[in-house]
């Protein structure tokens, strides 16, 4: 190796010396050459955005078709599906293996519902896939109430997206990116002052009750399916994992998704102010 | 057009601006991608996958940062998992052959600049991954400290005392090689 360094220059010029030859032993790598590679990227682009849609359709399709199928033609569960608790702008549909199995110590109202016309949803796969994407400046002036954004954890910052939407009452969707992971969503927290339901799930794996300044709040586990809006224009999307806290305080309702435990989601819920 | 405006307009998916984008910086990409992979085809796919990444995450790039650190932390990212997959043997099956021509058509015999080049980077992929990345960017592709830095996610100090602690391990593993070719005769 004729161009690697001798090694006996003084020692405060050693580092240097050694690292001036490495550069120009280097500059002579023989590399392979360097395909054009704009096209072929383009085009795995194009594909990558194809599949994922066509994805995301099929796969929404299918589950809103099972609990279609599991609500209007399975008649045991039917019946049992058709108990829901409710936290302010939140409905939450509870199956049960029977229809006898009643849930006992739920808070909430447990009522009857029969759904009157076949739900028409617009599949989502992820919470950035939400339409009315906006700044947190407009979505204060369209919300008609005051946001509120955590205090806890203290490095949390503003959130990366906010989202205005209009479900047959007004909710604002805020959401915080995972600096390690900049794909994945870190939690989302939607606030309503609505007074009717704009969001309903159905199913979750298990529901633990919870309080979240002195009152009834509900944490509950994924997978569960959905759906927000209220008549016929609604979003449906698979709540693959995480957990959810629901929660309300007078007018407002709270729901926050986060990759967290029970006890760092009441923090955090508890740490709400009033954007500054 | 400058590239922040490069980078907006390709964060809006703007093909031409992509397009531009990874003509700029494929080289230093592709190169990396070799050096830890030491195979074009995997370089190509790494390289491909590095740009395919940044442009699927470029709303969370702010656009006033320098775009090659970026797209190159997520290519050493990427080859070296790649280095540790199973898909990484297969890849060795079929270079194999190709590598062994390539190497038969530098004849050690007769030192040249390429083949010193290509015995001290035999030698530094015999580092760890982490060496080898700092190594790679300051030295082959000679990135500032700067650039580094913000390849690595690493402050500039940081690298500082990582690059003089590589290069220590270079020497340490480049001077039984020199003092054995020494012996052998063939300096």
């Amino acid at each position: 190796m004729s161009e690697i360094p001798e090694f006996n220059p003084p020692a405060d010029q050693l580092e240097n010396s050694f690292e001036s030859q490495l550069i120009r032993t280097t500059r002579s790598f023989p590399y392979p050459p360097v395909p054009d590679l704009s096209q072929a990227v383009l085009n795995r682009l194009a594909s990558r955005r194809q599949r994922r849609t066509r994805r995301t359709l099929v796969v929404v399709g299918v589950l809103a078709a099972l609990l279609l199928a599991v609500v209007l033609f399975v008649p045991p569960v039917r019946a049992a599906i058709l108990e829901w608790i409710r936290i302010g702008a939140v409905r939450i549909f509870l199956v049960q293996p029977t229809p006898t199995a009643t849930p006992t110590a739920r808070p909430g109202n447990f009522a009857t519902f029969v759904p009157t016309s076949e739900p028409t949803s617009t599949p989502l796969s992820s919470v950035l896939d939400l339409s009315g994407q906006t700044t947190l400046a407009d979505a204060q002036s369209k919300s008609g109430f005051s946001i509120r954004l955590p205090a806890y954890p203290a490095d949390l910052g503003l959130p990366d997206h906010v989202f205005v939407q209009d479900l047959g009452g007004t909710a604002v969707v805020l959401v915080w990116m995972d600096r390690a992971q900049p794909d994945h969503v870190k939690l989302s927290l939607t606030e309503s002052a609505s007074d009717t339901i704009l969001f309903q799930k159905f199913a979750p794996k298990s529901i633990e009750n919870a309080t979240v300044n002195g009152q009834t709040a509900l944490w509950m586990d994924g997978p569960y399916l959905l759906v927000s809006g209220a008549g016929d224009a609604t979003y449906t999307r698979l709540v693959a994992a995480g957990h959810t806290l629901v929660w309300s305080d007078g007018q407002l309702s709270y729901r926050l998704e986060i990759r967290s435990d029970l006890v760092s989601a009441i923090r955090l819920a508890e740490s709400l102010r009033p954007e500054p | 057009m400058d590239e922040s405006t490069l980078i907006q307009l390709a964060s809006q998916h703007n093909e031409q601006a992509c397009e531009a984008l990874v003509f700029e910086h494929q080289q230093a990409v592709f190169r990396l991608a070799y050096l830890f992979t030491g195979d074009p085809d995997e370089a190509e796919d790494v390289t491909q996958e590095s740009f395919i990444r940044a442009f699927r995450f470029l709303d969370k790039f702010d656009p006033e940062r320098s775009f090659r650190p970026w797209v190159l932390s997520i290519a050493a990212n990427l080859a070296r998992n790649r280095l540790r997959s199973f898909k990484r043997y297969l890849s060795i099956l079929k270079g194999a052959a190709r590598r062994e021509q390539e190497r038969a058509s530098i004849d050690p015999s007769q030192p040249t600049p390429a083949a010193d080049a290509q015995e001290l980077w035999r030698t530094v992929r015999k580092m760890s991954l982490e060496d080898q990345q700092v190594i790679y960017l300051r030295y082959f592709l000679e990135l500032s400290e700067e650039e580094t830095s913000a390849a690595l996610q690493i402050p500039e100090g940081t690298v500082k005392s990582r690059l003089h602690r590589a290069l220590s391990r270079l020497r340490a593993r480049l001077e039984p090689e020199r003092t054995d070719a020494v012996k052998g005769g063939n300096p």
